[in-house]
C-alpha cells in the first residue's frame, strides 16, 4: 500500500501540482480530502481487485515449467491492487497486499494444471481485461503502440535527410569554385606577426 | 508574520498582473516609463513571494495548526528539517515553492538582461509575469497554503516516513528548480518570436537557463532514482512510471537543445529549430506535472475532478495554443544566415542526434499516452509498464549512443575523409576490442553486448578528444602535462565540460545495461536454516538466517530478520533487513508499513534483501542480485560535475562571444565582392 | 493581527509607489551606458581574434577543422586581429556578407549622446530627450551627421537603410 501512497507523494513532490487520484483497478473514483497525503491511505488501493483464475488440471498434467520461467511469467501480469507494479515485485516487496498473492496462486496452480504461459496469460487477460498484463500484447491496435516511435523516427531521419541533401546540393556549386585563400600575412610586418602569434601563444 | 505573507501573497497576485500587462503594453508602444514600471512590478512580485513563503515557512516552524496546510503535513514530534521541507511536501506547498523559484528565477534572468536584451526583454519580461501570474492565481484561489482550519487540532498529522528521508528531502526541489527554468528560456523565445528577433543576448541568456534546468533536472532524476532503490524495495530504480517520464522529457529535449545551440552559435543556422525546442522543452515540463497531478494517466474520467487539475489544463491549452499561433505566425522570420555544406559535417551529426533525442522524447510521451489513446480507440483499459518502454526504447537508447561517440569526431562545416580515418581509428578499435571481449568471456545477451561495444567506442572518443586536446595545448602554448589537463578543461569549459557530461552517460548506459543480468530470488527461510544462490557473477552465496526479531520503539513497530551472509564461503557480515509500520499515540496503524532494505553494494554487484513479510516462523524475502548498480549513481554525479563544469562563469575577457564563427563565405560571393 | 494588517498595507503602498514611480517621474530611467572609447573597441576587437585564432588552432589540432577550413578562417582572424592592433576597422570586412550585415545593423542602431542606444531603429530625433541622433558610416566608421544623408561624406559609401 505503501507504494500508492509513493506515488502520490512522488507526485506531489516531483512536481507538486493536484493531488495525484489514482482510480483502483475497477475505474471508480472514491472521495478523498484534498491535500491530505498523509493519513492512512488504504482506501486507495482495492484489496478486493483479486478475482478467481483457475482451470481444472489437466488429465496427467505435470508442471509446464520451470521455477526460472515461472517467475519470468509472474513478472508479465500485473498486480491488479493498484500498485502499477507486476504480480512478482508487488508479492515480495510487502505482504500487506492481498490482490498479488491470490493471483501469484493462481498463476502456479496453473503452471502445475500443465497450461502454457500463453494459455496461462490468455485467461488472466479474460478474467481481468487487458489490464492484467504489464505491456500490451503485439497484436492489432497496439502495434501502433510499438511501432509508432519507429516509424516517427523513420519518417523523422528521411525528412531530415532530404532537407540536408538539398541544402548541401544548393551550396555545392559555390564550394566546388576555387576557394579563394588570402594571404593575410601579406602586408604584416615581421613584428606585428610576432606579436600577435606572441598573443595567442599566451593563454595565461 | 504569518498574516503578511498571507496578505504578501494576494498583493504578489495584484503586482503579477500588473508586470505583464505593462511589460507587454510597454513594448509594443516601445515606452521606456511602462517597460520599467512593469520590470519593477516583477521585482516586487518577487518579494511578494518571499515574503509569503517566509510567511509559511514560520507557520511550519512555528506549529501553527490552525493552517490546515500545517495540520495537514506536519507534526510537533518531527525533526526539523523535515518541517521545513514539508512547504513542498503537499500540494498547495508546492504551488507557492513553484512560484517562489519562478519569481526568483524570473527577476535574476530579467535583471541581468536589463540593458542588453532592450528589446526582448519587457516581452521576455511579460510572459514571465503571465506564468507566474497563473501560479499566484492557482495558489491563491484553488490550493492557498494559508487556509485555515475551523478548530486548531492539538497535533498535526505528520508526514509519511518514507518522505523523512534526506533524499526525498531534496530530490523534489531539484527536479523543482529544473523544471522552472525551463520557463526563462521559454519565455525569450516567445520575446523572439513576438518581436522577429534573435541576438546574442538571447543566445547567451537562453543558453544559460537551460543549462541550469538541465542541471537540476539530471541531479534530480538521479536523487530521485536513488531514493526509490533504497527506499522502496522493488529492486529497480527506474519503472517508466508516468512520474518519472514526465521528468525524464524535457530532460531530453533539453539536451538536445543544449547540442543543436552549438551550431546555431557556430554557424548561425537552427535558430527556428532552437526555438522550437526550446518552447517544447518547457511546455513538456508543463504537460508532465499535469498529467501526473491530474491522475489523466490512470485513468481519463478522474481528471475533471481536481480543480487544480483543470486549472493547469487551461493553463496548458492556452500556453500551447499561443506558441503554435506565434510559431506558425513568426519563425519563418527567423531565418538561418549560413547553409550546410556537406552531410559528413558535424552540423548534420548534431541534426541526427537531435533526431534520436527527439525521438526518444515522443516515444516516452507516446508510451505513456498510450493507454489513453487505447482506451480512447477500443474502449479496453491497457496498460503500457516497462516492458514496452524497454522494448521500444532500448534501440533508441543505443542509438543515442553511438552518436555521442560519433558527434565529436567529425570536423565542421565539411569533414574529409582522410579527416575521417584519422579521428575513428581508434575509437571504433577499442569498442571492438570491448566487444570482441565479452564475447569470448562469454556474454550472450545482445543488447547488453551491443551497449558494451559502444560504450567502448565512445571512451575511445572521449580519451582521444582528451589526449588531442593536451597534446594541442603542449604543442600550441607549450605547456606542462598537468597545466595542459587543467587549462584544457578551464579554457574550454563547454567543450571538455560536455565531454565529462559523455563519460557519465557511458557509465550509465554501462550501469542499465548489467541490468540485464538481474537476478530475483523469492526465498523461503526459518530460522537458523541456510539458503545458497549463485549469482550472476558465478559466486556462491550462502545466507544463514538469524532469525526475526520483533521489536517497538517511539513511534513504530518493527519486524527485522538477521541473515548472515557468506560468499564463496567467506563471511561477509550480518544484513538486516526491516519491515516498519508506523503508529500514532494511540497505537493506530499510521501510514502503510514501509520497507528498509538489506543493500550491500560492491563495485560489480548489489545485494538486495526485502523482507516482504512473515508467515508463522517463516520469513518471506526476496533477495536479488543487482549487477553495477552503484554505477547509476557514480555516473549520476560524474554527469552533474561536468553540467557544472559548462556552466561555471568563465572571465569575461576570455570569452569571446562564441570563439570563431565558421560562416565562411560561399567562393563566389568573395569572389564578386573583391 | 493589527500590527500585521498595519505592515501589510504599508508594504503594499510601498510597492505600489516604486513600481508606478517610473510612469510619473521621467529622470527615473536606467543611466546611459558608458560610451566605449575607439581604442578600447579596437582592444576588444583584438583580444575577440585572438581568442578565436587560438581556438582555430586548437580546433585544428583536435581534428575539429579540415585544413582548408583552417587555412580561410585562419586568414581572416588573422587579418582582423592585424587590423584591430592597427587600430582601424578590420579590412576583411569589406569582403564578408555577414559581417557588412552586421556593419548595416550597428550602423541603423541609433544612439543618444545622452540617453544611450534607441530602441527604435528609424529614430532620427531621440524618442526620449529629443536630441538628434547621429550614424556612422558602415563602411570607415565616421560620423554621419545629416539626418537623411544617403552616402558618406568621408568615403562615399551608400549608408545602409
Amino acid at each position: 500500500m505503501h507504494r500508492r501512497e509513493f506515488f502520490r507523494r512522488a507526485a506531489l513532490g516531483g512536481a507538486g501540482l493536484v493531488t495525484a487520484r489514482v482510480l483502483d483497478a475497477q475505474g471508480t473514483a472514491k472521495p478523498q480530502a484534498p491535500a491530505t497525503g498523509n493519513t492512512s491511505n488504504l482506501f486507495d488501493m482495492n484489496q478486493d481487485a483479486a478475482k478467481t483464475v483457475r482451470r481444472p488440471a489437466r488429465a496427467g498434467a505435470a508442471e509446464s515449467m520451470d521455477d526460472e520461467d515461472r517467475d519470468a511469467l509472474v513478472r508479465e501480469i500485473r498486480c491488479q491492487c493498484g500498485c502499477t507494479l507486476d504480480v512478482y515485485i508487488c508479492r515480495t516487496t510487502d505482504f500487506s497486499c492481498q490482490v498479488s498473492p491470490a493471483m501469484h496462486r493462481d498463476i502456479i496452480s496453473l503452471v502445475e494444471g500443465g497450461y502454457s504461459a500463453q494459455e496461462i496469460l490468455d485467461s488472466f487477460v479474460t478474467t481481468y481485461g487487458e489490464r492484467a498484463l504489464m505491456a500490451p500484447k503485439r497484436e492489432g491496435f497496439n502495434l501502433t503502440g510499438y511501432l509508432m516511435p519507429f516509424a516517427v523516427l523513420g519518417v523523422g531521419a528521411v525528412a531530415l535527410t532530404t532537407v540536408l541533401r538539398r541544402m548541401s546540393n544548393r551550396a555545392a556549386p559555390a564550394v566546388i569554385g576555387a576557394r579563394v585563400v588570402r594571404s593575410a600575412e601579406g602586408d604584416a610586418t615581421d613584428d606585428e606577426m610576432a606579436r600577435l602569434n606572441a598573443a595567442i601563444r599566451k593563454d595565461e | 508574520m504569518i498574516l503578511i505573507g498571507e496578505l504578501s501573497l494576494w498583493v504578489a497576485l495584484l503586482m503579477a498582473a500588473w508586470a505583464a500587462i505593462t511589460s507587454f503594453a510597454g513594448g509594443s508602444l516601445g515606452r521606456e516609463d511602462l517597460i520599467t514600471s512593469g520590470r519593477r512590478g516583477l521585482y516586487v512580485t518577487t518579494l511578494m513571494v518571499i515574503l509569503a513563503s517566509v510567511g509559511l515557512w514560520t507557520a511550519l516552524l512555528s506549529h501553527d495548526f490552525s493552517l490546515s496546510y500545517v495540520a495537514g503535513h506536519t507534526s510537533a514530534n518531527m525533526p526539523r528539517v523535515y518541517v521545513f521541507t514539508a512547504f513542498w511536501g503537499g500540494q498547495a506547498g508546492s504551488m507557492l515553492f513553484w512560484a517562489l523559484i519562478l519569481s526568483c528565477y524570473s527577476s535574476i534572468a530579467i535583471w541581468s538582461v536589463r540593458e542588453k536584451a532592450r528589446e526582448l526583454a519587457p516581452f521576455a519580461c511579460g510572459t514571465l509575469a503571465l506564468i507566474l501570474l497563473f501560479f499566484i492565481a492557482t495558489t491563491c484561489f484553488k490550493a492557498n497554503p494559508f487556509d485555515r482550519l475551523a478548530f486548531v487540532p492539538a497535533d498535526g498529522k505528520g508526514m509519511n516516513p518514507q518522505l523523512q528521508n534526506p533524499g526525498m528531502a531534496i530530490h523534489p526541489p531539484n527536479l523543482y528548480l529544473g523544471y522552472v527554468a525551463t520557463a526563462i528560456p521559454f519565455a525569450f523565445a516567445i520575446a523572439a518570436l513576438i518581436t522577429r528577433k534573435l541576438d546574442a543576448s538571447w543566445l547567451l541568456v537562453v543558453r544559460r537557463w537551460s543549462l541550469i534546468s538541465w542541471f537540476f533536472l539530471t541531479v534530480g532524476i538521479t536523487l530521485g532514482m536513488w531514493w526509490a532503490y533504497v527506499e522502496l524495495g522493488w529492486s529497480g530504480y527506474w519503472a517508466w512510471d508516468p512520474v518519472e517520464n514526465a521528468s525524464f522529457l524535457p530532460w531530453l529535449t533539453g539536451t538536445a537543445f543544449l547540442h543543436s545551440i552549438m551550431i546555431q552559435e557556430k554557424r548561425g543556422m537552427l535558430r527556428k529549430w532552437n526555438v522550437v525546442l526550446v518552447v517544447t522543452t518547457f511546455l513538456l515540463a508543463i504537460f508532465g506535472t499535469f498529467i501526473t497531478r491530474s491522475g489523466i494517466i490512470e485513468s481519463v474520467h478522474s481528471f475533471a475532478q481536481s480543480p487544480v487539475g483543470t486549472w493547469f489544463a487551461t493553463f496548458f491549452f492556452a500556453a500551447t495554443g499561443a506558441t503554435i499561433y506565434f510559431v506558425a505566425t513568426r519563425l519563418k522570420d527567423l531565418e538561418a544566415t549560413a547553409v550546410l555544406e556537406s552531410m559528413v559535417s558535424r552540423e548534420a551529426a548534431f541534426l541526427y542526434n537531435n533526431l534520436v533525442l527527439v525521438g526518444i522524447a515522443f516515444s516516452v510521451l507516446w508510451g505513456t499516452l498510450f493507454p489513453i489513446l487505447s482506451e480512447w480507440v477500443r474502449g479496453s483499459k491497457i496498460t503500457v509498464g516497462p516492458p514496452f518502454f524497454n522494448t521500444v526504447n532500448i534501440p533508441l537508447g543505443l542509438l543515442l549512443l553511438a552518436l555521442t561517440g560519433i558527434g565529436p569526431l567529425i570536423a565542421w562545416r565539411k569533414a574529409s575523409t582522410s579527416n575521417l580515418k584519422r579521428q575513428f581509428i581508434f575509437p571504433t578499435a577499442s569498442g571492438v576490442v570491448v566487444g570482441v571481449v565479452l564475447f569470448a568471456l562469454g556474454m550472450r545477451n545482445y543488447h547488453a553486448l551491443i551497449a558494451y561495444t559502444l560504450a567502448g567506442f565512445v571512451s575511445g572518443t572521449i580519451g582521444q578528444e582528451f589526449y588531442k586536446g593536451i597534446g594541442a595545448r603542449r604543442s600550441i602554448h607549450g605547456e606542462g602535462l598537468f597545466v595542459a589537463v587543467v587549462r584544457l578543461i578551464a579554457r574550454n569549459r563547454r567543450r571538455y565540460g560536455g565531454y565529462i557530461v559523455h563519460a557519465g552517460i557511458v557509465i550509465l548506459f554501462s550501469a542499465f545495461a548489467g541490468l540485464a543480468f538481474k537476478k530475483d530470488h523469492d526465498v523461503q527461510i526459518k530460522a537458523g536454516e541456510t539458503k545458497v544462490l549463485v549469482d550472476p557473477l558465478g559466486h556462491t552465496w550462502r545466507f544463514v538466517s538469524q532469525g526475526v526479531s520483533t521489536s517497538e520503539t517511539l513511534n513504530r513497530f518493527v519486524t527485522a530478520i538477521g541473515l548472515e551472509v557468506f560468499r564463496d564461503d567467506v563471511r561477509q557480515g550480518i544484513l538486516t533487513s526491516e519491515k516498519r509500520q508506523y503508529f500514532d499515540s494511540n497505537k493506530q496503524p499510521q501510514f502503510e508499513p514501509s520497507t528498509e532494505v538489506g543493500i550491500r553494494t560492491s563495485a560489480m554487484l548489489d545485494l538486495y534483501v526485502v523482507l516482504a513479510g512473515v508467515r508463522d516462523d517463516t520469513a518471506e524475502l526476496r533477495i536479488s542480485f543487482n549487477p553495477l548498480v552503484v554505477w547509476v549513481w557514480i555516473g549520476g554525479m560524474i554527469m552533474a560535475i561536468g553540467g557544472l563544469i559548462v556552466m561555471w562563469p568563465q572571465a569575461e575577457r576570455r570569452r569571446a562571444p562564441s570563439g570563431y564563427v565558421a560562416t565562411l563565405a560561399p567562393a563566389h560571393e568573395l569572389v564578386t565582392a573583391e | 493581527m493589527i500590527l500585521a494588517l498595519v505592515l501589510g498595507t504599508l508594504l503594499a503602498v510601498g510597492a505600489l509607489a516604486f513600481v508606478l514611480y517610473p510612469l510619473f517621474v521621467e529622470t527615473a530611467l536606467a543611466p546611459a551606458p558608458v560610451a566605449i572609447t575607439a581604442t578600447q573597441a579596437a582592444g576588444a576587437a583584438e583580444q575577440e581574434a585572438v581568442v578565436a585564432l587560438r581556438e582555430i588552432e586548437f580546433d585544428r589540432a583536435t581534428g575539429k577543422l579540415s585544413d582548408a577550413d583552417y587555412g580561410e578562417l585562419h586568414a581572416r582572424y588573422t587579418e582582423r586581429a592585424l587590423a584591430a592592433m592597427r587600430g582601424g576597422v578590420s579590412g576583411d570586412v569589406a569582403g564578408d556578407p555577414v559581417e557588412l550585415a552586421v556593419l548595416a545593423y550597428r550602423a541603423r542602431l541609433r544612439e543618444c549622446g545622452t540617453c544611450g542606444p534607441r530602441p527604435e531603429p528609424d529614430a532620427v530625433y531621440c524618442s526620449n530627450c529629443g536630441r538628434y541622433l547621429p550614424g556612422a558610416c558602415g563602411s570607415c566608421g565616421s560620423a554621419v551627421s545629416e539626418p537623411a544623408a544617403a552616402y558618406c561624406g568621408a568615403c562615399g559609401r551608400q549608408l545602409a537603410a
